[in-house]
């Protein structure tokens, strides 16, 4: 009997594996289809006209950004469901190199919005900034939310739309430092 | 050398004590079992795929399709044997017609100047017939050798029981963490496609 149940057990994991195998598949099938019908992360690029290559602080943004030598702006509305989504996924902190932009008709509104998701101005190094009003977003003439802004070297480069947390994730940009593994020389001392 | 090694070829009885050298030769078969229960297993699940790489191959289309179910049959006939008689006939010279057929396969990948797809564990891979099978001949032809040197020609029904659950547990164990990184993957495809549904209306 225990024999004949121990088999039966071993059967059981041979049809799971074949089975998972199947849903394995049929999650790849689903992956493709998505990617055809092009509903996967598709950003569009934002055209920029006379923003490009200007300040950031020319429109009423942090001067810290003028000295930036990358990072992302990301504006973000109070009335959009993607950036609602968007700031869920941050979970209450702002990943480095990475500003947001609150736009809210006003200031209860943009607390609120923060309240819902631990967004908290003070605990976020002055990356998170309100526009209350909307006034930077008028001043660049940014309509859509939510946005993401490339800032390098200080000038604002280029602009995407941010359909997804993962492809907001994927845009942070991740600076590649070098390692040295030898010590500086040594300036020599002269005998006096 | 194999009577000194694994005692004689009597079956192994329920009360006898496995030494080290027998353990180690149950173990090459169930680890070759386990390879051989995947590859046909998922051979089986889509006998089209390997008919194509048959077909590839030179097979002409009429037995592309019995070629690819006889060598899904002969793989999990040869698992199940080296699960129920690992040091058998059966399972040494089926462990070694498998490896040589795949190393001629391999052998025919190379000659050929276009990629033939594997589908050696399944469609999912993107495996090229080529060195890999030909370098496994020596393995195949160790494990069998192996098996068939220090393990018993056939054993007791409950511990033959016991080595098809733990082959069962050796090839669903990575599936399943396959299949929940899969799902992971298609949840996050399946919020995207959620939050791209705006952009793509307007």
């Amino acid at each position: 009997m225990v024999a004949f149940l121990t088999a039966a057990v071993g059967g059981l994991a041979l049809l799971l594996f074949v089975l998972s195998g199947a849903v394995v598949e049929l999650y790849r099938d689903v992956r493709q289809l998505r990617e055809v019908a092009g509903i996967l992360d598709r950003p569009l690029d934002v055209d920029l006209g006379e923003v490009e290559n200007a300040r950031p602080s020319r429109f009423g943004l942090p001067e810290a950004l003028d000295s930036a030598a990358s990072a992302i702006v990301l504006f973000l509305s109070a009335r959009c469901g993607t950036c609602h989504a968007l700031a869920s996924g941050l979970e209450g902190r702002l990943p480095n190199r990475l500003w947001v932009i609150l736009e809210a008709r006003s200031p209860d509104a943009a607390a609120e919005f923060l309240e819902s998701y631990d967004l908290i101005p003070g605990s976020t190094d002055g990356r998170l900034l309100v526009d209350a009003g909307e006034r930077i977003a008028k001043s660049i003439g940014l309509d859509t939310t939510p946005v993401g802004f490339r800032v390098v070297n200080g000038r604002i480069t280029s602009a995407t739309t941010v359909p997804s947390l993962r492809y907001l994730t994927s845009i942070i940009p991740e600076p590649v430092s070098l390692n040295p593994r030898t010590s500086p020389p040594q300036p020599e001392r002269r005998a006096s | 050398m194999r009577g000194a090694a694994a005692g004689d070829r009597r079956p192994s009885s329920a009360g006898h004590v496995i030494g080290p050298v027998e353990s180690l030769g149950r173990t090459v078969a169930l680890g070759t079992a386990a390879v051989l229960l995947w590859a046909g297993l998922e051979k089986a699940r889509t006998p089209g795929s390997t008919a194509s790489t048959l077909r590839e191959l030179g097979v002409s289309h009429r037995w592309a399709d019995p070629a690819a179910l006889s060598l899904v049959a002969v793989e999990l006939v040869v698992a199940l044997s080296l699960l129920v008689r690992p040091g058998g006939t059966v399972s040494f010279v089926g462990v070694v017609l498998l490896g040589t057929i795949f190393a001629l396969a391999g052998l025919a990948g190379v000659r050929r100047d276009e990629r033939i797809r594997c589908g050696c564990f399944g469609p999912g891979h993107d495996h090229v017939l080529g060195w890999t099978q030909i370098a496994a001949l020596p393995l195949w032809i160790g494990a069998a050798v192996l098996a068939r040197t220090w393990a018993p020609d056939a054993i007791p029904a409950a511990e033959a029981a016991l080595s098809l659950c733990a082959a069962g547990m050796l090839v669903a164990t990575p599936r399943v963490g396959i299949l929940l990184r899969e799902f992971v993957r298609a949840r996050g495809d399946r919020i995207s496609s959620d939050r791209m549904r705006p952009w793509l209306r307007s």
